[in-house]
């Protein structure tokens, strides 16, 4: 079945409504492995509803760059969104070439995050500002490589190779590159053990130090920004490691949506059984997870075979 | 009509008045004003001339002016790869030279007025490099741009630093102008004739000639390891001289490998890994040490040779494809090369004017002594947020393209055969992406500390406004950064002509291919940079509507409860990159000087980086002085006295007497 256009607005739509639910998930399991019942599922939500109906604290010290920066993250995110496909669904603009597109939104949108964080003058929000880039630095070429290697095996340059619907992956790359994906979605979405979202100390923040002046609406639009990037990120690793589809658009988006609330599951769970890795130890951890993107894109180069 | 005649006389409009204001002593408001008139009127003049070739491609684009010397015929040709380096060369000069105007108010007239003619000098010198089509015309203008530049660096020779950047860069401007000499005679000499079109490289010297192009080229290029000069001289000349020579005079060395790259006839193989190596060690090394510098000019200075890094890298690919018939590779490859030296140019000449603006306003070029500038001064924030983000590859702007299509070659190479070109590839991805990523710190780096937060000196909280010409300069800047995103797809059939007439590739059905395809993706990335544009338009809006009706407080940043936080508590700029430096510290042979925290209740510690320029102070120096030491014992050759050089002429021609009898 070929895919109309109007399919890619489903999981468009879905990401916009569903996006905080994620979140909830990863809490619900923490909770769950701690033996306690947790917040609600919907929690999220309702931390984003409350920020938003409130009013904002500025520091003397911002400048406009404080609030041009908040609207170039969700500006730059909600472009991911249009790039991002879907399964069968498909994307609602894909064209060749795509991920670079896509990987430069993803760093805009860091960068402007960066900025809103270093107008503030704050000593903690400068070191956050920095370990974030670092991390960044060394995380870029990893999703860089990753897509690029989905795209060799598909035959096609555009981020729709990630769904393998063009030519289904081989089972080792799909497994490297997801193994890669997620510590990248680890990383990109401060979790344990890059980053402890629950932090309450300022010098151990990464994510959550960058946002640390912003309140209100301002502070409700960057979590939900930040909660529509997770989401991004397992579609992204979701479909990489489902290789297989349904014959309808509609079975193809309950699929990857399963394989998501899988690895949201799964981010509880590394979160509940380990602590947060030295930050010396995180670039190892980020070169470990490019050494398998690069072999995965040596074994679609065929070079051992 | 001969466009190459009109061109010449834009030349002359360049030269002329600045020349004859040498004598308008009596009047020295006018005489002061001359000079940079005259070089805006003759670079809109270029740019017409130069748009009105490009749209008649029927008019004759070649002239000749017969002189009585023997070999120097004075034979001009303008081919798209002159007329791809004339624009930004005129966009720059014309702008630079707005930003000039207000410099030069400081200097005193006779100073101004010589300013004002080496500088024309310097922009015609540039003209002729890209439209000589004799080898002899090539290296007169070449010489003429190395003195010119040099002396234009001298401004403010009062000053010690000036005078050793100024000394450093004549030093290796003349390296270059050596082996671009031993280059074209070489080549000539096999010709027999000095024209481009007569010349084609024997095999068997091809890998000599090749060592020629790439050292006399690079130097003047800046590339790994002949960039020593960039971060000496930079800082030393006066802003828009840095502009103008970070933005196209560098460029005439890849010019120069450009042109001469199809002359040296069969080319060797591994010139093309060559320059892949080169340009992936300028790219890394470039990058990170810019991002542990903290003068704000020598992290641009650096950030340059990043960027000719990058351009290396393009003409490697675009190399190696043509080598191995890869013809979407070859193309890919020496496009992305091409567009990004047009988008560096206009992008990194209006960093450092905005760098140069900044240390005028601090009195410092510190950034550790910065801060809270964009508050106090809105417009030059702009500017240098708009060139930050260019030069790291950001969308909606120019540098986004280039770097665009650069990752897009490397991705065709990862098909190529043989193996050692995909795995190339391979790592050419990793090192262009950690680039773009090291970019992104440095320079959220250097804009933070110098626009954001607050000042961290107590001179920084006086700074003053910007003066209109010098700001108008950096807006003719930025505006062509957004207008190259607007013209990307419309010049892409353009840009197949240059590599295809420079690289005299017959026209084929995979050239066709690669064009269309590269003209489908161009057009997408612009397209999507105006995407980027609406959905931050309509961003605005959802974020204004959020705050309707509703009254925000003011307070301060959050200090955890201190209380009284100082400036003195920001986050510095040699913290702010430190652990990225630690992780290159063996690129960068880091020197590091500290006390560590000790004890349960540590008292002083402290932490001093350096990172040496090695290879400057290691190699180059005493390379220097060893050679000034040997050749110091042939002093007595030039004595200074006339009869002794006269019978030197008359001994030499006595020989060549002898010679040509034997």
């Amino acid at each position: 079945m070929t895919s109309l256009w109007w399919h890619a607005l489903f999981p468009f739509v879905l990401a916009f409504a569903g996006a905080p639910l994620l979140l909830g998930i990863i809490v619900k399991t923490k909770a769950f492995f701690t033996g306690r019942v947790g917040a609600p599922l919907l929690q999220p939500y309702y931390d984003i509803v409350k920020n938003l109906s409130k009013t904002s604290i500025y520091s003397t010290t911002t400048s406009p760059i404080f609030k041009l920066g908040i609207v170039t993250v969700l500006a730059a995110t909600c472009g991911l969104l249009v790039l991002l496909p879907v399964g069968k669904c498909g994307s609602l603009i894909s064209f060749e070439g795509d991920i670079i597109l896509f990987v430069m939104l993803l760093a805009i949108a860091r960068f402007a995050l960066v900025l809103v964080a270093l107008d503030t003058g704050s000593a903690f929000e400068g070191l956050g500002a920095s370990r974030e880039l670092f991390f960044s630095a060394l995380a870029e070429p990893i999703i860089l490589l990753s897509l690029v290697a989905l795209c060799k095996s598909g035959h096609i340059f555009s981020l729709s190779a990630v769904c393998g619907i063009h030519a289904p992956h081989p089972g080792g790359v799909s497994l490297l590159i997801g193994a890669a994906l997620f510590v990248i979605v680890l990383v990109e979405n401060s979790r344990i053990p890059i980053d402890d979202p629950t932090t309450h100390l300022e010098l151990t923040m990464i994510h959550e130090v960058l946002i640390l002046d912003c309140s209100g609406p301002d502070l409700g639009l960057l979590e939900y920004a930040a909660s529509i990037k997770l989401w991004i990120f397992s579609v992204i690793v979701a479909q990489v490691l489902t290789p297989f589809h349904a014959a309808s658009f509609l079975g193809d988006l309950a699929i990857t949506l399963g394989g998501m609330v899988a690895v949201a599951v799964t981010i509880g769970i590394v979160e509940s059984s380990m602590a947060r890795l030295r930050l010396t130890a995180i670039p190892q951890l980020l070169l470990g997870a490019g050494a398998l993107a690069i072999i995965a894109l040596l074994l679609v180069n065929g070079a051992f075979a | 009509m001969n466009i190459v005649v009109v061109l010449l006389f834009s030349c002359g409009i360049f030269i002329v008045p600045s020349a004859c204001a040498l004598f308008f002593r009596a009047t020295p408001k006018i005489a002061k004003n001359v000079g940079p008139v005259s070089t805006i009127l003759g670079s809109i003049l270029g740019i017409v001339v130069v748009v009105v070739a490009l749209c008649n491609p029927a008019l004759p684009r070649t002239f000749s002016i017969a002189t009585a010397l023997p070999l120097l015929d004075m034979c001009f040709n303008l081919d798209n790869l002159s007329i791809w380096f004339l624009l930004p060369l005129f966009w720059l000069s014309g702008s630079c030279t707005i930003y000039g105007m207000g410099y030069c108010n400081q200097l005193s007239s006779k100073r101004s007025v010589f300013h004002w003619l080496l500088w024309n000098g310097l922009v015609v010198s540039m003209v002729g490099i890209l439209i000589a089509a004799h080898a002899l015309v090539f290296l007169l203008a070449w010489e003429l741009m190395a003195i010119t530049s040099g002396l234009l660096i001298f401004a403010h020779h009062e000053n010690q630093k000036t005078r050793f950047g100024a000394w450093v860069y004549l030093l290796s401007t003349h390296v270059s102008a050596i082996f671009v000499l031993i280059l074209i005679v070489s080549l000539g000499n096999d010709a027999h004739s000095f024209f481009f079109s007569d010349m084609v490289g024997s095999p068997e010297k091809s890998s000599l000639l090749f060592m020629c192009a790439l050292i006399g080229f690079g130097v003047k290029a800046g590339f790994f390891p002949f960039h020593v000069w960039i971060p000496k001289t930079y800082p030393a000349a006066p802003t828009h001289v840095t502009a103008l020579m970070s933005g196209i005079t560098i460029k005439m060395g890849l010019f120069g490998l450009l042109r001469f790259i199809p002359l040296c006839g069969v080319l060797p193989e591994w010139f093309g890994f060559a320059l892949l190596c080169i340009g992936a060690v300028s790219t890394l090394y470039g990058i990170l040490s810019a991002s542990g510098q903290t003068n704000i000019l020598k992290i641009l200075a650096f950030s340059s040779v990043e960027n000719i890094g990058i351009i290396t890298l393009g003409l490697g690919l675009g190399y190696i494809g043509q080598w191995y018939g890869n013809v979407a590779l070859a193309t890919l490859g020496y496009c992305a090369a091409l567009i990004h030296i047009v988008n560096h140019s206009c992008i990194k000449s209006l960093l450092f004017l905005a760098g140069g603006t900044i240390v005028s306003l601090y009195k410092t070029s510190n950034i550790e002594e910065m801060g809270g500038l964009f508050k106090r001064c809105g417009p030059l924030g702009w500017l240098f947020c708009c060139g930050a983000l260019a030069i790291i590859g950001f969308p909606p702007l120019n540098g986004f393209i280039s770097e665009s299509i650069l990752i897009f070659a490397t991705y065709t190479g990862l098909f190529a055969h043989p193996d050692s070109v995909s795995l190339s590839s391979t790592l050419l991805l990793c090192i262009i992406a950690i680039a773009s990523g090291v970019a992104a710190l440095s320079f959220a780096r250097a804009f933070g500390c110098i626009f954001l937060g607050e000042p961290r000196s107590a001179q920084c909280s006086q700074v003053k406004t910007v003066s209109l010409p010098l700001q108008s300069g950096m807006i003719v800047l930025a505006l062509g950064c957004c207008l190259l995103v607007a013209i990307a797809p419309f010049s892409i059939g353009l840009l197949l002509r240059v590599v295809q007439d420079t690289m005299l590739w017959e026209m084929s059905p995979e050239l066709v291919a690669t064009k269309n395809s590269l003209q489908t993706f161009v057009t997408a990335l612009s397209l999507g940079c105006a995407g980027f544009g609406v959905l931050f338009l309509a961003f605005f809006f959802v974020r204004k509507n959020a705050y309707r009706n509703k009254v925000t407080g003011q307070g301060l940043t959050w200090d955890c409860g201190y209380g009284t936080p100082t400036q003195r508590m920001q986050y510095t700029a040699t913290s702010f990159s430190k652990e990225i430096i630690l992780l290159g510290r063996h690129l960068l042979f880091l020197q590091v000087k500290k006390t560590p925290v000790s004890g349960h209740f540590p008292t002083q510690s402290s932490w001093h980086q350096k990172i040496p320029e090695s290879l400057f102070s290691r190699v180059y120096t005493p390379l220097v002085k060893n050679s000034a030491r040997m050749l110091s014992k042939l002093k007595w050759i030039q004595d200074g006295r006339m009869h002794m050089y006269i019978l030197y002429i008359a001994l030499t021609l006595v020989a060549l007497f002898i010679w040509s009898f034997a």
